[in-house]
């Protein structure tokens, strides 16, 4: 009796939570629904650099009513961040799983091997950032001319940057130089490098300008070489392009964007489009990310984002 | 030195309104529950907290950030304390003395005497900050790849105090550390070493669920052996009353000489850039053995207030001492203030060499405001003692369960997924293996955390000066640190060749 | 001579072929040193592993005959309520399956009257469920049934 009075209450809690945790509803108003959660993936931990852009994405989207779905947003930093890049290409509910990607991920993923991008759908670009070469204020060198001139004196040089994207435009920069003087030295994230470059540990930081913007305005470090086809704008105007130096511009834009799983519908792939270029216009994308972040606005819509991820793509894997 | 104090003080005036004292207190009840999980720990923490501070305005967001912060390495000690699970890596040291405590039925002591380490080492590290703080950051800068290594040597060098009568089994428990870190991708060429062909093992392991298993987990071995043979009932049978937390005189003596030693050594670890507090925790420890040798009444690791004092005091002074390239430079020292950085950027702060200039009274209320969370999470984890201290009157039968069900949960919760659940069981059945066998676990452990930045910094020394060994001798700092490290590594070896040859 | 060995020296010679794979692929297939750019990713491991192999011939000659290692028969209890968790895990996913590992063990280990096992896992549960899943949101799996 007893015995069957709790196996009651057991069943009656295990019904209620699962009834709980269903929670989605169907609609049938012939317009594309997503049913259920959608499930974010985010290949670094709490904190990183992935994870900011994917909170606020999700923050605007819950927020604006966009979608009105919940987010359930999954860290899964192992494996380099494969195993979540796994999970995502083979999703079973395909049109509701997401993957925050950035060309740093894309580097990472070619370098681990087993995945490309022909397992996935790319749907969009949302922000864009290039690199630039900065050098202490009171090292050696003081522009890029004279690292130029001091390799061809003989003298080698020590480059400090992180494992992704930094480290494929410095190849690029290589081959265009056409020197072997330059030594790479890896550090774990853009903070370091550059605190690397204020102890003169190395000669050179590759970076991007959002981590290097406050040493830039006290004057402690100088940017020297704009990796990208034009100018940066102030604080960073002063450093030249490689086309001003006599060579051919080298970049490697690098960008974050968001791609689905490979099985993903077009229906699916049109309305997540349709829904990230709604958030980018938003005050909230312009103010609070990307102003924040010194990103510029870039929304590439799925056709677009393709081109730019295939071409990195191809870049990643000359040199792998 | 007027014109700081002067700053200070009117950080402190903005810190105690009736609105920001409330913030900080909420702050620092969840902080403290959140760092006890094991699993989640500081930075995690620190992650999951942070959006509830965008509630509030922008002073007493940052006030209740630091209250979150501080009260999460209090709480990180507790799950060490009571169930010998460390919440995350510095605890490992916080474990072996406090646990023992536990087991001789003083739970309430030892994290009487955790706390109070703890507000010393974290007041010392404030005040320290808020003196020398941008000088001591600078200096920093100076550890280059070629320091680095050094340190590292010395630290690793000292494990070896830590292994008891048989060196050589230390020595192997480090090997296997060091080899479980070079698992996965090599950060200085990007290589894939060491994965046979799993992509689960190309990002390496975690050291959380690596902890929770060769800790946590292995103990349950144990407790399954005295549940079966009914020998004991709970972890501590006598019963225990509040009276029995509270510290004698002498005890407060024996906490309070490693707490400052502790406070001072591991202010300066926090302020090295990629040292972390784990290697404070360690480093403090190990000099707290040297300097206390025989003088204690239980050897370190036995249960000794001082080694318990040492740890958690080194801990948060350098959670402390962070702050000082964070704030002054912009550079975050581990994981936790990179989270934090984020958390000032949210509010267009951008900590940095212009931060002082700009920004001072953001500034200064943000160190102000530590001081009082500091005082803020003492109270609060005090007031938590007399409950905490009756978990470990809970039954072994119970107590099984419930602890396998957390180092699960546990170990799920690092990286959301089962691979953590799998390193945490094989490091628990390692663990009761290397028991049995009579090898040491915590070389294993300290390994592991510190041989990455040993091996990167080495690398990174030899490609800055393409390979010539002379970078190890060019440079002050390195020469002091190799002559220390060829003291430690000498003395031992002369003493034994001499002993030996007198035998003969 | 094989009466000698203990689970002691069984551990010493695992730990020896480990340092041996470590040091192998570290001579080998990852790059010891090179010219240019100094120690390679197989510089450090393959020290360690030949260290590890070393010190582990060592204490394995140490060890012969000294060491008497029996493990508990105890351990088991703990070695079945793992692979009960981790079958229960693939059914019903992570919380469930440690919800009912739970109940068994209180019930058929502890023998406990019904009620206070329902006590005990209910106040646990909770406390359990509230921290990790309803308030810091940590995604558990959920199994092939779905629940939770």
């Amino acid at each position: 009796m007893k015995k069957n009075l709790i196996l009651t209450v057991l069943v009656f809690l295990l019904a209620a939570v699962a009834v709980f945790a269903q929670g989605g509803k169907e609609a049938d108003d012939g317009q594309f629904h997503i049913s259920g959660n959608v499930d974010f993936y985010v290949s670094s931990s709490a904190g990183g650099g992935s994870d900011i852009i994917t909170r606020t994405l999700t923050d605007i989207a819950s927020k604006k009513g966009f979608v009105d779905a919940p987010f359930v947003v999954y860290n899964q930093p192992d494996g380099n961040g494969q195993i979540s890049r796994r999970t995502v290409s083979t999703a079973r509910n395909a049109d509701s799983t997401l993957l925050c990607f950035s060309s740093g991920d894309l580097t990472a993923m070619i370098q681990n091997g087993g995945l490309t991008l022909d397992d996935f759908r790319p749907l969009v670009i949302l922000a864009a950032d290039k690199h630039l070469c900065f050098v202490n204020a009171n090292g050696k060198y003081k522009s890029f001319q004279e690292i130029l001139d001091a390799v061809a004196a003989g003298q080698k040089i020590n480059v400090g940057g992180t494992m992704s994207d930094e480290r494929v435009v410095f190849n690029m920069l290589c081959d265009e130089l056409g020197t072997d003087a330059f030594t790479y030295i890896t550090y774990g994230s853009a903070s370091e490098s550059i605190a690397a470059l204020l102890g003169n540990h190395v000669d050179i930081a590759i970076s991007k300008p959002a981590a290097a913007s406050q040493y830039v305005l006290s004057g402690d470090i100088i940017p020297v070489l704009a990796l990208s086809t034009t100018r940066f704008t102030a604080p960073f105007d002063a450093a030249p392009t490689l086309s001003e130096l006599g060579y051919n511009d080298v970049e490697y834009p690098m960008w974050r964007g968001v791609i689905g799983a490979k099985n993903m519908s077009d229906e699916a792939v049109a309305y997540w489009a349709d829904v990230f270029k709604k958030i980018s216009e938003t005050e909230e994308w312009q103010n609070d990310y990307l102003a924040k972040n010194l990103l510029v606005s870039q929304y590439m819509g799925p056709e677009e984002a393709s081109a730019v991820m295939y071409e990195a793509q191809a870049a990643a894997q000359a040199q792998n | 030195m007027m014109e700081t104090l002067q700053l200070l003080g009117q950080g402190f005036v903005v810190a105690f309104s009736l609105q920001n004292l409330g913030a900080a207190l909420f702050g620092g009840i969840l902080g403290l529950i959140v760092g006890a999980m094991p699993g989640i720990g500081s930075l995690a923490g620190c992650a999951l907290l942070l959006p509830l501070t965008f509630h509030f305005n922008p002073t007493t967001a940052i006030i209740m950030l630091g209250s979150i912060y501080y009260a999460n390495m209090f709480g990180g000690a507790f799950s060490a304390i009571l169930i010998n699970i460390p919440g995350d890596a510095p605890a490992i040291m916080t474990a072996l003395d406090g646990f023992s405590m536990t087991k001789k039925g003083q739970p309430g002591k030892a994290l009487f005497i955790s706390n109070y380490a703890s507000f010393i080492g974290g007041f010392i590290g404030m005040v320290i900050l808020v003196f020398l703080g941008p000088a001591l950051a600078s200096f920093g800068l100076n550890f280059g790849p070629s320091e680095m290594t050094v340190l590292m040597l010395v630290a690793m060098t000292s494990i070896s105090w830590l292994v008891g009568e048989n060196p050589i089994s230390g020595i192997v428990a480090t090997c296997l550390g060091i080899m479980i870190s070079t698992l996965g991708i090599d950060i200085v060429s990007g290589q894939i070493r060491y994965n046979f062909g799993s992509i689960w093992l190309l990002g390496g392991i975690n050291f959380v669920p690596l902890v929770i298993g060769f800790i946590g987990m292995t103990q349950l071995f144990d407790l399954v052996v005295q549940d079966r043979a009914k020998e004991k009932i709970s972890y501590v049978d006598v019963k225990i009353r509040f009276r029995d937390t509270l510290l004698t005189k002498d005890e407060y003596k024996r906490a309070t000489r490693p707490s400052i030693t502790a406070g001072l050594l591991g202010t300066f670890v926090g302020f090295l850039p990629g040292a972390g507090a784990t290697a404070a925790s360690f480093l403090c420890y190990a000099v707290e053995k040297k300097l206390s040798n025989g003088k204690t009444l239980v050897p370190l690791g036995q249960g000794a207030i001082e080694g318990l004092a040492a740890s958690e005091s080194a801990n948060n002074a350098a959670a402390a001492g962070a702050f000082g390239p964070l704030l002054a430079l912009g550079i975050p020292g581990s994981g936790t203030t990179a989270v934090l950085l984020g958390g000032l950027m949210m509010w267009g702060l951008n900590p940095g060499p212009m931060l002082f200039s700009t920004n001072p009274d953001f500034a200064w209320g943000l160190i102000a405001s530590l001081f009082i969370s500091n005082i803020l999470s003492l109270a609060i984890s005090l007031g938590c003692i007399p409950w905490l201290q009756k978990i470990v009157r809970v039954p072994i039968g119970v107590m099984i369960p419930s602890i396998l069900v957390i180092c699960f949960i546990g170990a799920y919760s690092t990286s959301n997924s089962m691979f953590g659940v799998v390193v945490m069981l094989v490091g628990g059945f390692l663990g009761y293996i290397f028991g049995k066998c009579s090898l040491p676990t915590a070389p294993l452990l300290l390994a592991f955390v510190l041989s990455s930045t040993l091996e990167t910094n080495l690398r990174r020394a030899f490609l800055t000066s393409n390979g010539n060994l002379a970078v190890f001798l060019q440079r002050p700092i390195t020469d002091v640190f190799l002559v220390i490290f060829l003291i430690m590594v000498l003395v031992p070896a002369g003493r034994a060749i001499y002993n030996k040859v007198k035998k003969n | 001579m094989l009466r000698k060995l203990n689970w002691r020296c069984v551990l010493f010679i695992a730990t020896a072929i480990l340092g041996i794979i470590w040091a192998v692929l570290g001579f080998g297939t990852y790059g010891f040193w090179s010219e240019a750019e100094g120690p390679g990713a197989g510089f450090f491991p393959a020290i360690v592993g030949c260290a590890l192999v070393f010190f582990s011939v060592v204490e394995f000659i140490k060890s012969i005959g000294k060491y008497e290692v029996k493990f508990d028969k105890e351990a088991l209890f703990i070695v079945a309520s793992v692979a009960l968790i981790l079958v229960l895990n693939f059914l019903v996913g992570l919380l469930l399956a440690l919800l009912i590992y739970y109940v068994i063990w209180l019930k058929c280990v502890e023998k406990y009257p019904w009620k206070k096992v329902i006590l005990i896992t209910l106040f646990y549960g909770a406390i359990m469920y509230g921290i990790f899943s309803a308030w810091l949101q940590v995604p558990f799996p959920t199994g092939l049934i779905g629940l939770i």
